[in-house]
């Protein structure tokens, strides 16, 4: 198929589906017109066998992803469309420059069809906290996509583009993929530049790759994975051609099912399809070993004081002064009150009031310090569970199904809906989360968590799982 | 309580590096560019933008610290240091915090052994911030950030200078050290040396420290040393009526020749230091400060003090800037761009450098083509730079000659 005939195919499902405000409200930023003019451009390169530069080349031309229409979470910087972070106080910004991600796809032949919905600077598990309003699940409506990449999972699921890219900082790939029936993969942190991922908090965020397949997920992240010299804590290590994992046999591979993520107090349907997905990887060959991360419990205390801490210094640039939204307050000091109450929404003022207390001269040793002690720990748990021969773990993605928009006010009961992902984010380690099943028509994700830069593990185990899924026609 | 009262000053010196570009991107450091020129991504703190340490800055800084007796650490740790204010792009500052690129070295402030000297506390390294301009529009303020994310060096003493005087020595020496290892053009006049200092008094002959107050705002190093007397008079006076010293910032009015202090907003800031997550632990390995060491070594090990005494001697030492250029410039010689050096008879070489002249001694031997110059340890750096006109100085490739004539 060509560029133009893919991209088109996509914006006509984005219309069947309603992606926009009046459906879905995945989609917050699209620009038909460029796109298409875009994939035509494409298709005339791979024709007349152009290479990225414009120069002949005797393989396939501009093209190793096959021209795919790709959607991209609005954190992350792209020419063209606007990235505004699901954001107020960046209404109507248009980044000058592009994430090296996106640079990464478009020259692979991927095209930018749109912008998601998240919520606000990807403080959310659930995407309402947006300031284009909620988005909604393509499985039911009436329910959230989980958060914060809600509308790159929602463009997934409801057929629109194969690959969208998200963002992680403490689990918004794994939970929507999980609550969309998709596959969603978070990288070892250091894999993938966050050179134009606008910054949430910065030892945390990874750029990851929502797939409609594990196939299309290996795909997305063997494009985008590598060093980059603009990244600091890019890693400079080869990349492994993870499609090949789907070749591999799980023979031997151990899995390690950690009782911590599998507390008496979980809904038992959960359990089921997460213990049903390890009995087929035994059948398939796989050791099953109980295991135990001992700090696992401390994980979303700890989330919530690193993470508000670094929030609360990456988006004080966020002023007024020099892009963004602006509002006239009395003298500078006014403006910076107008501008930022005005600017940003309830969950992102109550984390930067978090953070920057919890940094403040006299607490820091009580909060930061101690926060970062246990984040050690937790990563020691990681570490020696991994060094006693375990390969990956097998736990839940969420400890619920997708739940009824509006259900959850209470902010410490969302944030426990990360309490399975954050912890990969707080030691660095890769992750993905996998239809496993579903309990009343809802998904269920099962997550596997690898040691750091075993990613190719990772997907082994998911590309084992969702074919044994699929041969029974157990998965859609 | 009576006298005789003693001063107690501490100077904190930031130096701006002479790297050709800036600390965390590749923008120019130039000086004079159009407003907002020499910015991008980076330093502009676009959303989405990180920093890139320049490991240029780093060599600069880790020469300062040796040069200064410092010992450089292989594991040093960058920090956020938060405040809002319009020409801090990010809203904080990259600088480092509790570990420093070095500690622990010393100032001489006389020749020979045994002699008198200062403490150095610590060097750190860290970004400078934009500027604010508020006197061009009516109304508004402008922000210029072709200064932001400049390398800067903060060079802290211990408490141990005793006079207004010696801290005049301390500074003049200091700024000797950083020309003569090519470090910083180290120039109060253009902000590419500023000090701040921290002042007590205590009866003589006392142990324990007084209340400190710190004295910003200070234009040259006369004025440093003329606003250290006025406020050690100041704190004498309240501990002789009785009265306690508050500890803030004062602020140095050259003009009334007095001190104020700041309004409070100006000082109370709890900056909420954190590691910079953005930057990995800077590391250096002990072969690699070796090397550095014994560079600053063997340039230490050059005549110094008899460069410093020619230019005694030929008495272009105590001039200012402004009047050297009356002095130096025989009637009718213009500088030029591309004049490079003017050989003004017994004045020896007056060069160029962006809006400044700097002197050199009369040296027959010293050919402007300043590497016999150089050797003789006769040049100071910007003058070597200027003299070799396009061609790069050797000593550090990103700097290039041309920068400079091209102000």
């Amino acid at each position: 198929m060509s560029a133009v005939a893919a991209v088109e195919a996509a914006f006509r499902r984005a219309d069947e589906v309603r992606a926009g405000p009046d459906g879905l409200n995945a989609f917050v930023h699209v620009d038909r017109e460029a796109a298409v003019a875009e994939a035509a451009e494409l298709d005339r390169m791979v024709a007349e066998r152009l290479d990225v530069a414009g120069r002949p080349t005797h393989d396939a031309g501009r093209s190793p992803l096959g021209a795919r229409p790709i959607a991209v979470k609005d954190n992350i910087a792209t020419l063209g469309l606007p990235t505004t972070c699901g954001s107020r106080i960046l209404a109507g910004y248009r980044s000058p420059y592009e994430a090296t991600v996106v640079r990464r796809l478009r020259e692979a032949g991927a095209i930018v069809i749109a912008k998601t919905n998240m919520d606000e600077f990807a403080m959310g598990s659930s995407t309402e906290q947006s300031a284009y309003g909620p988005t909604l699940n393509p499985v039911d409506r009436t329910r959230v996509p989980g958060g914060s990449s809600g509308g790159s999972a929602a463009a997934v699921a409801a057929g629109i583009v194969r690959i969208a890219l998200g963002s992680e900082t403490g689990g918004s790939v794994r939970q929507p993929a999980a609550f969309c029936g998709v596959v969603g993969v978070k990288p070892t942190y250091g894999r993938v530049s966050r050179y134009g991922l606008v910054a949430f908090a910065s030892s945390l965020d990874q750029v990851g790759v929502f797939g409609k397949t594990v196939d299309d997920a290996a795909h997305g992240l063997s494009v985008i994975a590598g060093h980059d010299e603009r990244d600091s804590t890019s890693i400079d290590l080869p990349v492994p051609d993870f499609r090949a994992a789907a070749r591999e046999s799980l023979e031997g591979l151990v899995i390690g099912r950690p009782r911590e993520y599998f507390p008496d107090t979980l809904d038992p349907r959960i359990r089921d399809v997460c213990d049903a997905a390890a009995e087929r990887l035994r059948g398939l060959g796989a050791v099953v070993r109980d295991v135990s991360l001992p700090h696992t419990s401390l994980a979303i205390p700890v989330y919530y004081i690193v993470a508000p801490a670094e929030a609360s210094s990456n988006l004080a640039r966020f002023d007024g002064v020099r892009y963004g939204l602006r509002l006239a307050g009395d003298g500078l000091t006014g403006m910076y009150e107008a501008t930022r109450s005005g600017g940003f929404g309830a969950e992102v003022t109550r984390r930067i009031l978090l953070g920057t207390y919890v940094l403040s001269a006299g607490y820091y040793d009580a909060y930061y310090r101690k926060a970062m002690a246990i984040r050690a720990l937790i990563r020691q748990d990681f570490v020696r569970v991994f060094a006693d021969g375990v390969h990956v773990l097998l736990t839940p993605t969420a400890p619920t199904t997708a739940f009824r928009l509006g259900a959850i006010s209470d902010p410490y009961e969302m944030y426990l809906s990360d309490i399975y992902t954050a912890t990969a984010n707080l030691a660095g380690i890769p992750g993905i989360s996998v239809p496993g099943g579903t309990v009343d028509g809802l998904p269920v994700g099962v997550q596997f968590l690898a040691t750091h830069f075993d990613e190719y593990r990772l997907f082994a185990a998911a590309y084992a799982l969702e074919r044994s899924l699929t041969e029974q026609g157990e998965h859609p | 309580m009576a006298g005789p009262w003693e001063m107690v000053i501490g100077l904190e010196v930031h130096v701006q590096l002479l790297t050709k570009t800036k600390l965390f991107c590749p923008c120019s450091t130039a000086f004079g560019a159009p407003p907002n020129a020499n910015t991008c991504p980076v330093c502009l703190a676009l959303p989405g933008a990180l920093p890139v340490l320049n490991r240029g800055a780093v060599r600069l800084a880790a020469r300062a610290a040796y040069a200064l007796g410092c010992t450089v650490h292989e594991e040093s740790v960058f920090a956020r240091k938060n405040y809002f204010y319009p020409d801090l792009p990010k809203g904080y500052q990259i600088s480092q915090f509790d570990r420093p690129l070095a500690t622990g070295g010393f100032l001489a402030l006389e020749d020979g052994p045994g002699a008198r000297g200062v403490r150095i506390h610590r060097v750190h390294m860290e970004e400078d911030a934009g500027k604010s301009i508020h006197d061009r529009y009516p109304g508004h303020s402008a922000i210029d950030l072709n200064r932001s994310g400049t390398p800067l060096i903060e060079i802290v003493s211990e408490p141990d200078l005793r006079s207004a005087a010696d801290a005049g020595v301390y500074l003049r020496r200091l700024k000797q050290i950083l020309e003569y290892t090519e470090v910083s053009d180290a120039n109060m006049e253009e902000g590419s040396l500023r000090v701040d200092a921290n002042v007590s008094v205590r009866a003589a002959g006392a142990d324990a420290l007084g209340t400190k107050t710190e004295i910003k705002n200070m234009n040259s190093f006369s004025g440093v040393e003329r606003a250290l007397e006025v406020e050690f008079a100041r704190q004498v006076a309240l501990v002789e009526r009785g009265e306690r010293v508050v500890q803030q910032t004062m602020l140095w009015d050259a003009g009334s020749g007095t001190v104020r202090p700041a309004r409070s907003k100006e000082e109370s800031h709890d900056y909420r230091y954190f590691p910079e997550p953005d930057l990995p632990p800077l590391r250096l390995t002990s072969a690699v400060l070796a090397e550095w060491r014994e560079a600053v070594g063997a340039q230490r090990a050059e005549p110094f003090q008899q460069r410093e005494r020619a230019l005694e001697r030929s008495g272009l030492r105590s001039l200012e800037p402004r009047k050297f250029r009356e002095v130096a410039l025989a009637p009718g010689k213009q500088l030029e761009r591309g004049a490079g050096e003017i050989d003004a008879a017994n004045l020896g070489i007056v060069l160029r450098r962006e809006r400044t002249l700097f002197a050199l001694v009369p040296q027959p031997q010293a050919h402007p083509r300043c590497g016999a110059a150089r050797a003789a340890g006769t040049l100071v750096r910007g003058s070597a730079r200027d003299a070799l006109e396009h061609e790069a100085v050797e000593a550090d490739g990103r700097i290039e000659a041309h920068d400079a004539c091209e102000a």
